[in-house]
């Protein structure tokens, strides 16, 4: 099997890179600092830490990890003159780009759990409450941020296919990552603006029956839920945000979450369809570039 | 095209100890047939209607200047390429459609090779290993073969090595497989002199095994040395495809006598078309009449201080073939 062997060496070489470990240690400083620091583990529950680690760690330094694990994937190798040494052994360029996916998935996989059993350690012997069910979540949460850092990896490697050189790729890297995590959701709050305008200008008159009041929350929350949809829309654009509303859902909100209560089957269905459109795109035009 | 039967089923060779390939071709068929080739890149035509055949067990020397589309021709033979139109195929295999049975078959040494960086040479090697049927011992094996021909012995990481270095396993990748049909973009660029003379010297042994070897240099007196046949492209034109000896027309004899006059001319005029200069004589011949030359000089009172048939300059060929082009 090719895509196995290809997968091997990818996973072989992540593991042991001076980027990578680098990488997980500022990961591993950084969530069991935010357990210490007291922030969303007030509750002393363990469970919470997975949003401490999730928000502090995956969500900003986890993006990273993957896009420097993709932008340079192939650009690299074709730069170096690798590539066409490898492709003219036999093996498909379909299994190529297989292994290296499944190779890097599978070192972030390794990179996640290990944060997360020594995190997860971490708060126990701070005196955290801990049960069976927090194991189960800890797998989910596994699962789910692995997906999100190779969400994070799909676009470096989409930028890793179509650049030609690896500076080039990475600025697109890091432009599509702007864009998706940071400007969409500013971008839906300006689409949302134009469209339906600023708030409605309402009198509000107090009446015995206290009718008026009644019609001045009626216009403002539907003025509101026309701006959330909007915004909304756009949000489901944006990876972080599809993150943390599916980490939020499976970590069954207490009550300081609860905001996040709302149905959250679109970021599930956004979270999901991310990482598979750029890994497509990147593997139709991997197939159809020229190996020069 | 339906008669030529091949096999490409990987077999065990008990005696060689590593994998290798048997074709079986009908007589007269050509190992490597090339049919209207072309590659288009956006408004250039990289290659233009390439026609080309090349026998089993030759070695082919592909010249032309540099953008001539001598490397894009390989490409488009090892399934690297997809070419804009034609046909290719090795061994009776149709290249664009099943390239992964071409590369079992071939090897390749790209201009300039690369390999992963942070890798030793053999662990490089026992990687692209693994895409062939081999046990590790039998692929180690004959990885310390491969690395003993190209003398290659060092455990130092492939980012520390010089072009040479890089050139020399490019060779031995190129023949991890045991081909048979390798393919050499511009081999000994980057090689010391040293190096350019065992890579010839592997040439001539890959020759002797029954190997098919295409090989593009901008070296001519290096294709002189180990080709038979030569392919001259020029702007994705193939403008000629010879046997070496054949670029030639007839003999060209060198001769010096002593002393040197005027009646040189008249004597030797008898045997072909005579030039001279810087005290020599060139004598253009249909038959080798170096006797005769020597004969009719000593009887009419001259010495000889050099006599040899002077080899085909390529070179001059090579010129004049572009030449005519532009």
């Amino acid at each position: 099997m090719s895509v196995i062997v290809v997968a091997k060496k990818e996973f072989a070489d992540q593991i042991t890179s001076k980027r990578f470990i680098a990488f997980l240690i500022i990961l591993l400083l950084v969530c069991i600092y935010s357990v210490y620091s007291g922030f969303f583990t007030s509750e002393r529950e363990a469970r919470n830490i997975f949003m401490a680690i999730a928000t502090f760690g995956f969500n900003f330094i986890g993006s990273f990890l993957g896009l420097l694990v993709g932008f340079d994937l192939i650009t690299k190798e074709r730069e170096s003159g690798s590539l066409k040494t490898l492709l003219s052994h036999p093996v498909f360029r379909d299994q190529v780009i297989n292994g290296k996916a499944l190779g890097a998935f599978g070192a972030f996989v390794i990179a996640v759990t290990l944060v997360t059993i020594i995190t997860f350690g971490a708060s126990l012997m701070k005196g955290f409450s801990t049960s069976m069910e927090d194991f189960v979540i800890a797998v989910k949460f596994i699962v789910v941020t692995s997906v999100y850092i190779f969400t994070m990896f799909s676009i470096g490697l989409f930028s890793s296919v179509i650049a030609k050189k690896s500076s080039t790729s990475l600025m697109i890297a890091f432009g599509i990552f702007l864009l998706v995590s940071f400007l969409m959701p500013f971008i839906g709050i300006m689409v949302a603006q134009s469209i339906v305008g600023p708030p409605p200008e309402v009198h509000y008159v107090e009446t015995p029956d206290g009718s008026q009041g009644v019609e001045y929350n009626r216009i403002m929350d539907d003025y509101w839920e026309r701006v959330r949809a909007i915004t909304e829309l756009f949000e489901l654009l944006s990876p972080s945000n599809n993150y943390n509303r599916v980490v939020i859902d499976f970590l069954r909100p207490t009550e300081m979450y609860s905001f996040g209560a709302r149905d959250t089957t679109k970021n599930i269905v956004g979270f999901i369809l991310y990482p598979l459109v750029f890994f497509v795109l990147s593997y139709i035009k991997f197939l159809r570039s020229d190996i020069l | 095209m339906s008669l030529i039967f091949y096999d490409v089923k990987i077999n065990y060779n008990k005696n060689k100890k590593y994998l290798f390939t048997k074709i079986f071709l009908n007589q007269g068929e050509s190992l490597i047939e090339v049919e209207n080739l072309s590659k288009v890149y956006g408004k250039f035509k990289a290659l233009d209607g390439l026609n080309l055949t090349i026998e089993e067990n030759e070695v082919f020397g592909f010249l032309g200047p540099n953008g001539s589309g001598k490397t894009t021709t390989i490409n488009l033979l090892m399934g690297m390429l997809q070419p804009t139109e034609g046909r290719v195929s090795i061994a009776g295999i149709d290249v664009v459609r099943h390239p992964r049975e071409i590369k079992k078959i071939c090897g390749y040494l790209p201009e300039n090779v690369g390999f992963y960086d942070n890798m030793s040479a053999k662990s490089n090697l026992l990687y692209f290993s693994e895409f062939y049927r081999m046990s590790k011992n039998e692929a180690l094996s004959r990885i310390n073969e491969l690395l003993e021909l190209v003398e290659l012995d060092t455990d130092k990481k492939v980012g520390e090595f010089s072009k040479g270095m890089k050139q020399r396993l490019g060779m031995a990748q190129a023949l991890l497989n045991d081909p048979e049909v390798i393919f050499l973009d511009e081999p000994t660029s980057g090689l010391d002199p040293q190096g350019a003379r065992l890579f010839r010297k592997i040439i001539r042994e890959q020759k002797k095994e029954g190997k098919t070897i295409f090989f593009s240099s901008h070296i001519l007196s290096e294709v002189r040395d180990v080709c038979e046949t030569v392919g001259i492209l020029y702007r994705g034109k193939l403008i000629t495809k010879r046997k070496i000896d054949e670029f030639s027309s007839g003999y060209r004899i060198l001769v010096q006598p002593e002393p040197f006059d005027d009646n040189l001319m008249d004597l030797l005029s008898e045997f072909g078309e005579i030039s001279m200069s810087d005290r020599m004589i060139l004598i253009t011949s249909e038959r080798d009449c170096r006797l005769e030359v020597s004969k009719k000089l000593f009887e009419n009172g001259y010495y000889l201080k050099e006599l040899y048939i002077k080899d085909i300059d390529l070179e001059e060929v090579y010129m004049k073939a572009i030449g005519l082009e532009e």
